[in-house]
C-alpha cells in the first residue's frame, strides 16, 4: 500500500489535485473579469473617460461589420438608452436622440486596441474593472431594444 | 510460415508508420537570392470621379499597350486606364439590375477585348466589351462533376488573396468553396478549382486540394482560408495564404510540380487556431503576428510568378496598441519560369506606406498603390523594377 502511495504517478496526481483545486476556484472567481479589460481601459483612457468612476457604457464599434451595428444605430435614432455613456467609434451624427454623454471617435483608433469587441456591447465599470460585458448582437432594431433594455432594467 | 506472415505485417505497419512520419512538404529546393528593392514614383491621372480604392481591378495588355480596368464603386462603372499614357481613357457605366446589370462586383478579369465582372453571391458574370457591348451569363447550379451537389458549390471570390476566376481559351477556372461551416474540416476536403466551358455552357471538372495545413487539428485560419489562382506560361498556379508552396498545374488540372515561394524561415506547415473558435480578437491577433501571403500573380513579360509574404511581428507596439495586420514589413518573392521556378528573388518591401493588395504587373516590374494620395486627380503608385 505504501509503495502504491509512493508511486510517481500518484504523487504526480496528488500534487496536481492540491495545486489544482485552489487554482480552479480562483479561476471561477476570475471568470467575471473580462479577458480584454486592459485594451478597453487603454482605449477609454485615450478617449479621456474617467475609468475610476463606476458607470455603464454602451459601445458601438464602426468599421468591422456594418450589418452588425445597423440595429444599434437605428435604435439610437429613436431612443436614448439608460446608460451613463455611449461611445461610437465613428463619425458624429445629429440623428441620435442622445445629446449628452455621448462620445464620437472618428479617428479609427479603436481597432488599434485589443478589446475583443467586434459588435455593439454593453458593460459596467466597477472598482476599476470591466464587468458584465455582453454582446448586443441583434439582427433587427427590435431585437436590439429587447437586449439593451433587458440589461439596463436588471 | 506464421512468423513470415507476422513479419510481413510488421514490415507493412512499419512502412505505413514511416510514410505517416514523412514531412508533408517534401524537400523542395530552397534557393533565395536577396535583392534590393528600388522604387520609383508612378502617377496615374484620373478625373475627379476616378477611384482605385477597391480590390476589384485587372491589368492586361492589348495591342502592345498596357491597361488597367478598375471597378468604380461610387459610379457603378468600369474605369479603363491607359498605363502607358498614365491616364483614364474610358468609363463604362453598368446597370445595377436588369438583363444587363449586376448587383455587386467582387472581381474583374480579362480576355480578348472583354472585361468580365463577377458577382459571386448571385453567380452572375457580365461580359463587357471595349465597345461597351454587354452580355449577362447566369451560372447557377454548375455541375463540376465531383462529389458535390451543384447547390453546394459557391464561387469563392476574394481578390486581395487572388481568389479570382481565370480564363484560358474558352475555359473559366473558378475558385470554388463548399456550402458548409468553414470552421469544420469538411470545408477543406473538396477541390478548390472548378472549370467551366463557355462554349458548351457547362461545368467540366474540379481539381486542386486545399493545403494540408487546413485539415490538421488546429487548422482554422479565419480569413486566410482562401485559394489564390494565377496563370503561368503553361497552366495555372494554386497557392494559399498560409502555405510556402505554390503548386503548378497544367490547364487540364494535372499537377506539374510544387515550388517553394517563401522566405527560408516560413514554417513548412503553419499551425492555425482551434476550430469552432468564437474569439475574433484571437483571430485578428493571429493575423497581426503570423507570417502569411497575399495573392500570387503572374508577370507574362518576365515569365515570373510573384507573391508578397508578410513578416512575423510583435502583437503590440511599445504604447500597447496593436500592430497592423497589413501595414508592416513584407517580402516580395519573384520566381522565374526560365530557371524552372527553382530560385526566388527576394525583396524587402516597406508595407507601411503602400496598399499591397492593389499591385499588378507593369512593364518590367510591378506597380504598388501608395497609401495616401495627396492630389485627388492623381493616383500614386510605386514602380518596382524586377531585376
Amino acid at each position: 500500500m505504501k509503495a502504491y502511495l509512493n508511486s510517481p504517478i500518484l504523487k504526480f496526481s496528488n500534487y496536481h489535485v492540491f495545486i489544482g483545486l485552489p487554482l480552479f476556484s480562483t479561476g471561477c472567481k476570475q471568470s467575471e473579469i473580462y479577458k480584454y479589460s486592459e485594451g478597453i481601459f487603454l482605449y477609454l483612457d485615450y478617449l479621456g473617460v474617467d475609468i475610476k468612476k463606476g458607470q455603464t457604457i454602451l459601445l458601438i464599434p464602426y468599421g468591422d461589420c456594418s450589418l452588425c451595428i445597423e440595429p444599434a444605430i437605428d435604435y439610437l435614432k429613436f431612443n436614448d438608452p439608460l446608460v451613463d455613456l455611449v461611445i461610437i467609434t465613428g463619425e458624429y451624427s445629429a440623428d441620435y436622440q442622445r445629446i449628452r454623454d455621448i462620445i464620437y471617435d472618428p479617428g479609427g483608433r479603436f481597432k488599434l486596441y485589443e478589446t475583443g469587441i467586434f459588435g455593439p456591447v454593453i458593460f459596467k465599470i466597477e472598482t476599476g474593472k470591466v464587468k458584465g460585458l455582453i454582446n448586443l448582437q441583434a439582427s433587427t432594431q427590435m431585437e436590439f431594444e429587447r437586449l439593451i433594455e433587458g440589461y439596463t432594467q436588471l | 510460415m506464421d512468423i513470415d506472415r507476422y513479419m510481413i505485417r510488421f514490415i507493412l505497419i512499419l512502412l505505413i508508420f514511416i510514410a505517416g512520419c514523412k514531412p508533408r512538404i517534401q524537400d523542395l529546393d530552397i534557393c533565395i537570392r536577396e535583392k534590393e528593392a528600388q522604387l520609383t514614383d508612378f502617377h496615374l491621372r484620373t478625373d475627379s470621379l476616378g477611384v482605385v480604392g477597391a480590390f476589384s481591378f485587372t491589368a492586361f495588355e492589348k495591342d502592345q499597350i498596357e491597361f488597367l480596368a478598375a471597378w468604380n464603386e461610387a459610379l457603378n462603372a468600369i474605369d479603363i486606364y491607359n498605363l502607358d499614357e498614365g491616364s483614364i481613357i474610358d468609363r463604362i457605366i453598368i446597370d445595377e439590375e436588369g438583363p444587363k446589370g449586376i448587383p455587386n462586383v467582387d472581381a474583374l478579369f480579362y480576355q480578348e477585348d472583354i472585361i468580365y465582372l463577377i458577382d459571386a453571391a448571385s453567380k452572375r458574370i457580365l461580359k463587357v466589351g471595349f465597345d461597351h457591348r454587354i452580355e449577362l451569363l447566369n451560372l447557377r447550379n454548375i455541375d463540376f462533376n465531383d462529389s458535390r451537389n451543384p447547390d453546394m458549390v459557391f464561387f469563392s471570390v476574394s481578390p486581395e488573396f487572388g481568389s479570382v476566376p481565370l480564363i484560358h481559351d474558352h475555359l473559366v477556372y473558378f475558385p470554388v468553396g463548399t456550402q458548409t461551416n468553414f470552421e469544420s474540416v469538411d470545408y477543406y476536403k473538396e477541390n478548390v478549382v472548378g472549370v467551366y466551358d463557355l462554349q458548351e455552357s457547362q461545368g467540366i471538372l474540379s481539381f486542386g486540394n486545399w493545403d494540408k495545413g487546413y485539415v490538421q487539428k488546429n487548422g482554422y485560419f479565419g480569413s486566410l482560408g482562401e485559394v489564390s489562382l494565377s496563370r503561368f506560361e503553361d497552366g495555372i498556379a494554386i497557392s494559399f495564404p498560409i502555405s510556402p508552396v505554390v503548386s503548378l498545374y497544367d490547364w487540364h488540372g494535372d499537377k506539374v510540380k510544387d515550388i517553394w515561394m517563401a522566405s527560408q524561415t516560413f514554417p513548412k506547415q503553419m499551425e492555425g487556431l482551434p476550430r469552432y473558435n468564437d474569439d475574433l480578437q484571437r483571430e485578428r491577433n493571429f493575423l497581426v503576428t503570423s507570417p502569411w501571403f497575399l495573392k500570387t500573380f503572374y508577370h507574362a513579360k518576365k515569365k515570373s510568378l510573384i507573391r508578397f509574404e508578410k513578416k512575423e511581428q510583435r502583437l503590440k507596439k511599445p504604447d500597447q496598441t496593436l500592430n497592423s495586420t497589413l501595414f508592416g514589413e513584407w517580402y516580395l518573392h519573384v520566381s522565374n519560369d526560365d530557371s524552372f521556378f527553382v530560385c526566388i528573388d527576394q525583396y524587402d518591401i516597406n508595407g507601411y506606406d503602400h496598399f499591397l493588395p492593389i499591385s499588378f504587373p507593369f512593364k518590367d516590374g510591378i506597380l504598388i498603390k501608395k497609401l495616401n494620395d495627396e492630389n485627388e486627380s492623381i493616383l500614386e503608385f510605386s514602380y518596382l523594377e524586377i531585376q
